[in-house]
């Protein structure tokens, strides 16, 4: 009992000096993906930033998708319209024209959205969002993923994919092709 | 005996020339034009055009699918393949591609298919026995025109640049699209890729040519001059920070420079926006701001002399001073280094210049650091570089978030100092206004021009670090991670500092801090104090 106490002082010692600092962070489920446009480059546009969070969901199930808008204007309106793939069903109330008022105080514009498919696929809800500062608008697009499914695929498989003799791969188009012998 | 293998060699020769034909042709793309109306640009599906795909390769594949011959696209989109086998089945490939050696190699690929090269590919079809020409299309409404779209703009954007300056080689570009690019967004990477949005029921950029263009400077920044931007969201009616004021306001300014059209417009689905880089309305003009940049660069060049411009420089002598003097400048690449530099290399147009800055709300420029500003609505902006002197302390740098964050004016403080005796100098930067920032910073030298350190411990309201720095200039990036409204700091490099002295850590000691998190900073506590009680204990046999 005695070498029990007398390990456990230390323990907790080496414990306590080795624990992270900073701020609590939460580890998130293998099914929550999540995204940002913060710090990275963008075209021109209206000056705003999205981040999400997207839970993958089976057919049938409601997702819970997570949306911030945060902007660096102080002041202004911006507006924002919400559209969805033909497949995903709107499960809350959510309007698909909304409007906010910016101010300097707040921060983040949250948009928390339910949707659901019954069918498994790769689905985006888009958002086309403006800031009117009384002088002019911009615009700028965002497009948040809802995976359902185990393996979600993405509506559109795009081109046909080969391999050249080379080993390249190539993704094919057909041409409208006009072919004429040349007479001599 | 000669005559009889000369007479057999030339009848071998001309059965051999019977049995081989040339195929020539016509690459193009259609293009889909864009509809203005007010301040809204929409892709007008009734405004295609049929456009030449230049400098493209372009080869003949036999049935076993092996290239049998290859040649490249002119300028009007033709080509030629000559001595081709006769009566042999070949297809026409097209590749998304513009490949000259020692001049470029820029394709166009899908990164969400394993980076598949984009192809326009004709039928398998007998060459027959005489020459013949097949001319293929790549369809707009099939989605196979893009790439070939993409690539024309960027062609534009080389040719520009090849009028200024024949000699130039362009270092490999990756030129990535999708129809599944949905959130990636449009960008350059800093490095060889383009991405481009092709989003068909929302953003999709692959015919809007200014902003294909835009990203390309970014990406002419990059390679032959020098770009000291830090990214991240901005736009026109910002406060920003000025090395991204200058990166943006530049690649705006160059779409209009090689279209010599000054309408800016980006189509997003049925919605979309423009804007007239030369006769804007004038929001928020300044230093600072990347619209002022945009129409002082296209001012500069355009040979329309408006109002208070009266200068026509061409492209030239700005492509001129990018690769040189803007490359080489010890400040960070902004609208003053290069308005400095270019009054130094014209300065028979000194005047002139002033003049077009000078509508832009800004005073004269006459030196690389913005010196002397004038105009300001908020005293954290100025002086734009702090001097620091080694040994003292500079007090009172401010950053703030009065414009916003991450980019904008005054979220990182720009310090200069020069380094007189090469040996380790200790960097401090102390908030005193409190302890709501985490300030971190990034040291460069400035001859050559790089970062070579970065400083970013998640410590409160301090930063330290030491650095062995030989004899030179230096500049100093301060921000703060945690974006305080106003976070206040003293800074000093070297030993002597006004400031309360702090305890002693080097850069690279650990030191012992307690954690943040209670509870474990209990546990600590409970493990410091069962253990002299358990000594006492045992000592006193209680």
């Amino acid at each position: 009992m005695k070498k029990t106490k007398l390990l456990l002082a230390p323990l907790l010692i080496v414990m306590g000096l080795n624990a992270k600092p900073t701020e609590t962070t939460e580890v998130e489920a293998s099914n929550v993906k999540t995204g940002t446009t913060i710090g990275h480059y963008q075209k021109p546009g209206a000056p705003i930033d999205m981040t999400y969070k997207s839970v993958t969901v089976n057919a049938g199930e409601t997702s819970d998708i997570n949306i911030t808008l945060t902007t660096t204007v102080q002041t202004g309106t911006m507006s924002v319209t919400i559209t969805l793939d033909d497949e995903l069903n709107q499960e809350n109330s959510v309007e698909q024209n909304l409007t906010f008022n910016i101010t300097p105080e707040q921060k983040a514009y949250p948009i928390d959205m339910q949707v659901s498919s019954v069918k498994d696929g790769l689905y985006y809800i888009r958002l086309l969002t403006k800031i009117d500062k009384g002088q002019g608008s911009k615009l700028r697009a965002f497009a948040v993923p809802v995976y359902v499914g185990a393996n979600p695929q993405p509506k559109s498989k795009g081109l046909n994919i080969m391999k050249a003799a080379s080993g390249e791969n190539l993704s094919v188009s057909k041409a409208v092709e006009t072919i004429e012998v040349i007479k001599d | 005996m000669h005559h009889k293998l000369s007479a057999l060699l030339l009848i071998i020769a001309s059965t051999l020339s019977l049995h081989a034909v040339d195929i020539s042709g016509t690459i193009n793309y259609e293009r889909i034009h864009p509809l203005h109306s007010g301040s809204s640009t929409i892709l007008d599906t009734n405004n295609i055009t049929t456009e030449t795909a230049k400098q493209i390769v372009v080869e003949a594949i036999n049935s076993s699918g092996t290239a049998i011959s290859s040649t490249t696209t002119n300028d009007n989109g033709q080509y030629l393949l000559t001595n081709l086998p006769s009566d042999t089945n070949v297809k026409i490939r097209a590749y998304a591609k513009m490949l000259k050696s020692s001049g470029w190699d820029v394709k166009v690929i899908d990164n969400t298919n394993n980076n598949a090269q984009y192809i326009l590919e004709g039928d398998l079809i007998t060459t027959g026995s005489s020459d013949s020409s097949r001319t293929l299309k790549a369809s707009a409404s099939t989605k196979s025109s893009p790439p070939f779209a993409i690539l024309d703009s960027v062609y534009l954007a080389m040719k520009k640049v090849l009028l200024a300056d024949s000699s130039v080689i362009f270092p490999p570009l990756k030129m990535n699209w999708s129809v599944n690019n949905i959130e990636s967004g449009t960008y350059y990477d800093g490095n060889d890729n383009i991405m481009i949005q092709g989003d068909q029921q929302g953003d999709s950029d692959e015919y809007d040519d200014h902003i294909m263009i835009h990203e390309w400077g970014h990406y002419f920044e990059a390679k032959f001059s020098r770009a000291d931007s830090i990214g991240g969201s901005h736009g026109s009616g910002d406060h920003l920070d000025i090395r991204l004021a200058f990166g943006e306001g530049w690649g705006n300014a160059l779409s209009a420079m090689v279209t010599d059209d000054p309408f800016y417009f980006d189509t997003i689905g049925t919605s979309g926006w423009n804007m007239n880089i030369e006769t804007a309305q004038h929001n928020t003009p300044g230093w600072f701001s990347e619209a002022s940049i945009q129409r002082i660069l296209y001012d500069l060049y355009d040979s329309n002399d408006d109002g208070s411009d009266t200068l026509s420089l061409g492209f030239k002598p700005i492509y001129d001073l990018l690769t040189s003097k803007q490359k080489k400048t010890e400040a960070f690449t902004s609208l003053f280094s290069f308005i400095t530099e270019l009054k130094n290399e014209n300065s028979s147009h000194s005047g002139q210049i002033d003049g077009i800055t000078e509508n832009e709300n800004i005073a004269t420029i006459n030196d690389i650091y913005g010196s002397n500003r004038l105009n300001t609505v908020n005293i954290e902006n100025l002086p734009i570089y702090s001097k620091l002197t080694i040994n003292k302390t500079l007090t009172n740098i401010c950053t703030s978030t009065t414009y916003g964050v991450v980019n904008k004016l005054s979220n990182h403080k720009l310090i200069r100092f020069t380094v007189n005796e090469n040996k380790s100098y200790p960097i401090k930067v102390i908030q005193t206004n409190g302890r709501t920032s985490d300030p971190d910073f990034t040291l460069f030298q400035t001859s050559p021009f790089k970062q070579i350190a970065l400083s970013e411990k998640p410590t409160l309201a301090k930063e330290e670090a030491t650095y062995t720095l030989p004899k030179g200039n230096y500049l100093l990036n301060i921000y703060d991670a945690r974006d305080s409204t106003k976070a206040c700091f003293n800074i000093s490099i070297g030993e002597q500092s006004t400031i309360p002295t702090e305890p002693t850590t080097s850069s690279n000691s650990v030191g012992i801090e307690l954690p943040k998190n209670p509870l474990l900073t209990l546990l600590l506590f409970l493990g410091i104090s069962i253990l002299p009680v358990l000594f006492i204990r045992k000592e006193l046999k209680i």
